[in-house]
C-alpha cells in the first residue's frame, strides 16, 4: 500500500472542523493521508545527504 | 558537484557500517543517516542537526518554510519530529537508550529537542519499527 499527505484541507480552520466532525473526534486534526493501492514509484523521493544537513 | 553513485543515495545505508562507529558521536551521525529518510510536508526536510558527545541537537531550518502553505509552522515542525521519530526508531534497532528532550532551552526558538544516546534501557516498541524506515513508500 502507499500513502499520500493530502493535507491542505487541515490548514484552513473551517475544513478542519468539518473533519474533525466527519472523524467524530475531539482532538484536533493534525495530519490528513490518502491510503490506497497503487504502482510502486519509479524512483525514491530525493532526500539530502547527512553531510548536506549538518550544522557547522 | 560531486558524481551521484548508488552509494551517495540516502536510501542506500549499509548496516554493518554502525560497526564501525565507535563512540557515541560517530554512533549518533551514523543514526542521522535514518533520521534524513523521514518525509516531510512536500519534502522540505526541514532540519537541521548537531552532533554533541553523546548524542545530536535537532534544530528547524526555517530558511525551508513554507509561508503561503504553512504560515504557522505547524507542518514544519511535525516534519522535523518525523525526523526525531526516525532518528529515536534507528537508536532502538541499534542497541540504544535515546533520551529526547524538546525545546531544551526556551530562548533558541529553531533548537527543537537535544537527544542523548546511551547505553540504557533499549525501546523495543520503537526498534520494531525499523523496518518501515526503509520499507515505506519512500514519499
Amino acid at each position: 500500500m502507499f500513502y499520500s499527505f493530502f493535507n491542505l484541507p487541515v490548514e484552513l480552520d473551517d475544513l478542519r472542523a468539518k473533519i474533525k466532525s466527519l472523524a467524530g473526534i475531539d482532538d484536533e486534526p493534525q495530519l490528513l493521508l490518502r491510503i490506497g493501492y497503487g504502482a510502486a514509484p519509479k524512483m525514491d523521493s530525493p532526500r539530502r545527504l547527512v553531510k548536506d544537513v549538518l550544522k557547522g | 558537484m560531486e558524481d551521484y553513485n548508488a552509494r551517495a543515495t540516502p536510501w542506500m545505508i549499509d548496516e554493518a557500517d554502525f560497526a564501525s562507529s565507535h563512540s557515541l558521536k560517530d554512533k549518533a551521525k551514523f543514526l542521522l543517516s535514518y533520521a534524513v529518510l523521514a518525509p516531510s510536508g512536500h519534502n522540505t526536510q526541514p532540519w537541521q542537526f548537531g552532533l554533541t558527545d553523546d548524542g545530536v541537537l535537532v534544530y528547524a531550518d526555517y530558511s525551508r518554510r513554507l509561508p503561503v502553505a504553512n504560515p504557522d509552522d505547524r507542518e514544519l515542525i511535525m516534519s522535523v519530529a518525523t525526523a526525531i521519530t526516525n532518528l529515536r526508531i534507528a537508536a532502538a534497532h541499534f542497541g540504544l537508550a535515546c533520551d529526547v528532550r524538546y525545546l531544551p532551552e526556551s530562548d533558541k526558538k529553531d533548537l527543537l529537542a537535544s537527544v542523548r544516546l546511551s547505553e540504557g534501557q533499549v525501546d523495543h516498541q520503537m526498534a520494531d519499527l525499523f523496518p518501515a524506515i526503509l520499507t515505506s513508500s519512500r514519499s
